[in-house]
């Protein structure tokens, strides 16, 4: 396959939930056949896929949105690592070409039970800081397009709102502190 | 901008290396005499930590939200007992 030479914007939801999809059809089949042939559970092929689409995505980010045939190498060497990984005992059942060798697995560390009470207090107090924040530093859409989407006059005052909203959660950060001081479990 | 968000700017452009080196000069001898900037630091660096565990999850349900509707449409019944026979061999 063949990436298409057109035009297209820095992934925003709308395009993510196309790419998501697309790649569902094409190629979670792949990765559950290679579970399945490893005694894998329908879950652990679910599991595994969607956290190689999360690492996938992470890769992406900010670039312009084509689907090209390496994205589906790249799902498949994640999901053998993630494989390996969860059942490490099976690695030797597990054969790795130099493209796959190379992928480093990114760590997927999850909240701790502090910073999960924090995110959900902010997401009822202050959702559009949080979604600014995120299409920011972890979609990594432009400014242009974000104070577009999230209504601003221009990318001055939607920087402006940005650091804002960065003060808002350092300062709730900040009067929690205290309760805790690991961030990461 | 108020000399809090110049402030968060400034420890942004820091955390990230984008400091030119002027700057990061000024900026380091601004470290040496301000606790308080050094607190600032390390609130700051939680915040982009909190920033992408919130960005996480949100991908991770929207990602189970497009499992959930491929997986319940009748138009791609197909498609889902490809994938469900592998696991009733």
């Amino acid at each position: 396959m063949v990436a298409t030479q057109v035009e297209t914007p820095i992934l925003n939801s709308n395009g993510r939930e196309g790419l998501f999809e697309e790649l569902y059809e094409r190629v979670f089949p792949l990765v559950a056949k290679f579970v399945s042939h490893r005694r894998g559970t329908f879950q652990d092929a679910k599991d595994i896929f969607q956290d190689a689409l999360v690492i996938l995505y992470e890769k992406i980010a900010g670039q312009a949105l084509e689907v090209r045939s390496s994205e589906e190498r790249y799902i498949l060497g994640i999901a053998k690592h993630l494989w390996i990984r969860t059942y490490h005992h099976d690695r030797v059942h597990v054969s790795l070409d130099d493209f796959e060798s190379a992928l480093l697995l990114p760590d997927l560390s999850t909240p701790s039970l502090a910073a999960g009470r924090l995110i959900e207090f902010l997401e009822r107090t202050g959702k559009r800081c949080l979604e600014m924040l995120r299409a920011f530093y972890y979609d990594k859409l432009p400014m242009n397009q974000i104070a577009s989407e999230f209504g601003y006059g221009n990318v001055h005052s939607a920087t402006v709102q940005k650091y804002k909203c960065l003060e808002k959660v350092r300062d709730e950060i900040k009067k929690r502190s205290i309760a805790y001081e690991d961030f990461v479990e | 901008m108020k000399t809090s968000l110049n402030d968060i700017q400034l420890i942004e452009l820091h955390l990230h290396g984008g400091l030119k080196p002027k700057e990061a000069a000024a900026f380091y001898a601004r470290l040496a005499v301000e606790p308080l900037l050094r607190l600032q630091v390390g609130f700051q660096q939680k915040v982009y930590s909190l920033i992408k565990m919130y960005a996480h999850r949100k991908l991770k349900s929207e990602i189970e939200a497009v499992h959930q509707r491929i997986f319940r449409d009748p138009e791609r019944i197909a498609f889902q007992q490809n994938v469900l026979r592998l696991f009733h061999a």
